[in-house]
Order: C-alpha cells, then structure tokens, then sequence
C-alpha cells in the first residue's frame, strides 16, 4: 500500500485553528519540516486504519509502516529493504505494537531506548494489551506514552486524533540530528 | 480514562506560573487537584514519601516541572526520577519556553515523556492544557 501521505493546509478541512497562532502574537512554535511518523504493525489493515484516521486531522506528515521489530531496526540502520536513505526518513514518533514477529515490541523498545542515535525518538506503545504488567514494563523500557487499541473504529480514530492533537500539535518534539 | 479527580505536580520556582497553571488546568478540568512546588527537593520528597506509601503511580497522574529551575536542575532532576524505579512511570512533562533550547532533546534522551513549549498567552496556554489533559487523562494508560 502507499505508505505515505500529505495533507495540504487547504485540504485540511475541519481541522481546529492552531493554539500558537494568535492575531495579536503572530508567533510559530512549530517546526517546518513534515514530521515523519513510522507505525511498527504487522496487521496492516490496522496501519490502514490508522493512516486513516490521520489523514484528515494531520497537517503536515509522511507516514510509513513497518510490519516488525527486525524491519524497523533496518529502516532506522537503512539497512535491508531501506538501504535508499529517502524510503526510511527519519521518524519523528513511533507508534509500536507489542505483539510482533521475529522481534517483539518490547525488544525493539529496549532496543530503540538504550541506543544513544535512537532514544529521544518519542514511542507511543500502541497495542490491543490491557495487561497492567505490559503498561508496566513498556514505561519501564522509556515507552513515552501508552495507548490501548480500539477495537472499534470510531475509538480508534477518537483516540489517533487525540494523540496526533497532543504529539504534533502540542509537543516540542526533539531535533533531529546526532546525539 | 482518569475518573476520580486529577492530580497534577508543578514544580516551577515562578510563583506567577503556579497560579497560571493552575488555572489553565482549572479551565480543563474543574475537578484537578494541583500540588504545587517550588524547589526540587520538595517534589522529590514528595514523590519519595508517596512511593514509600506505595502510592505513586495510583495518586499521581501528572508531573509538570520548568526547564528553566536554577543550574541544571531540570534535568538532574528528570535523570533522577527516570532512572529510579519506584518513580519512573510517572508521566513527566517538561516545561519549556522556546523550541529551540539545546537541552530539550537532553530531556528526552532521560526519558522525559514530553516536552511542551509554554505559550506565553493564557488562552494558548488552555488550549495546550486542555490537550494535554485530553491525551494524559484520556486514551492514555499510565
């Protein structure tokens, strides 16, 4: 599937008016750049859904997903699949699943948060685990914020527009670059 | 989905900000308790008397605390909270007043859960609560 989107401000429909701009401060706390969200998931109809729910609310992104924890690594090394440096830019959120193949969701974060190059990338867990014990130990690993999947779409898009108003919106995300 | 009512830390040495703060959250939220402080050993020794009672993560829903505290306080203090046990899940937001501020990424790379640049508007500043509190009070699991 096309695993990347823009919105333009013209498309941006019922989108609410930014809380950094006022008519007496006409100040921009945003960055410029497109921010890159990668979705780490191996039910794609799930990175459907998600992109969906994006699509309409999200200003300014390119979105990708990854199917699981080996593939993101290689996307973040530019390895394997993404060795062309322009199909894996790098992400300015994770949103990762925790039931992967091949490497778990768990893994990857012990992975992602212990690694200097990797771990102020924000990672929102994004799973269907209501289990307090995977709450505990995905912040324990330096998840940045947990969130339970929805089962239902109408709850999965209230909860994405709820996380793309608070990461892209509100958030100061970190610079890019080397540590 | 946060029901009882909310309680938010702020550490910040500005007394002005407490009270903007606490407003702003009032606005969102009229239920919020606020505890404020003003030094770091206060919180600390708050969150420490918390935890001794086992307490932490089901009272405490929130940690705000200023970038801008004396020194390098800020971020001695997210290093401390991160890297203790009985602390870290407590979601930790830093306060910042510009996008730009070197030790932001600092933050993260400790395990600050967000950094938010504080609008210097009072209605900006609602409105970034009100999504803070959506996010945090809302579909988030803590």
């Amino acid at each position: 599937m096309p695993d990347t989107f823009q919105c333009s401000p013209g498309s941006s429909g019922d989108r609410k008016p930014s809380p950094f701009r006022s008519s007496s401060q006409e100040k921009v706390y945003k960055p410029a750049h497109k921010v890159v969200l990668v979705m780490v998931d191996d039910d794609e109809d799930d990175c459907i859904l998600v992109k969906a729910a994006l699509k309409d609310a999200c200003f300014n992104c390119t979105f990708r997903c990854v199917q699981d924890g080996l593939q993101i690594m290689d996307y973040l090394k530019h390895a394997g699949n993404y060795q062309d440096p322009r199909s894996a830019p790098f992400p300015d959120l994770i949103l990762l699943d925790l039931n992967l193949p091949r490497m778990n969701g768990r893994e990857v974060l012990a992975r992602l948060k212990t690694n200097p190059h990797y771990r102020s990338i924000p990672v929102i867990v994004l799973t269907t685990s209501t289990n307090i014990e995977d709450v505990k130990i995905c912040y324990d690993l330096g998840a940045n914020s947990y969130i339970i999947k929805e089962a239902h779409f109408d709850g999965l898009v209230t909860s994405i527009r709820t996380l793309k108003d608070y990461w892209l919106d509100v958030a100061t995300l970190p610079p890019k670059g080397q540590p | 989905m946060t029901h009882s009512p909310p309680l938010v830390a702020i550490l910040d040495d500005d007394p002005d900000n407490h009270v903007v703060l606490k407003r702003a959250f009032e606005e969102c939220r009229q239920d919020v308790r606020i505890k404020a402080f003003h030094g770091a050993e206060d919180l600390l020794d708050y969150l420490e008397q918390m935890s001794k009672g086992g307490k932490t993560r089901s009272t405490l829903d929130l940690a705000l605390i200023s970038l801008y505290l004396p020194g390098k306080t800020a971020l001695n203090l997210v290093k401390h909270i991160k890297s203790n046990p009985d602390l870290k899940r407590i979601p930790l937001i830093v306060l910042s007043d510009q996008t730009s501020d070197p030790d932001i990424r600092e933050c993260y790379d400790l395990g600050a859960n967000t950094v938010i640049t504080q609008p210097v508007l009072f209605d900006d500043l609602v409105d970034v609560v009100k999504i803070l509190c959506e996010y945090w009070l809302g579909p988030v699991r803590t």
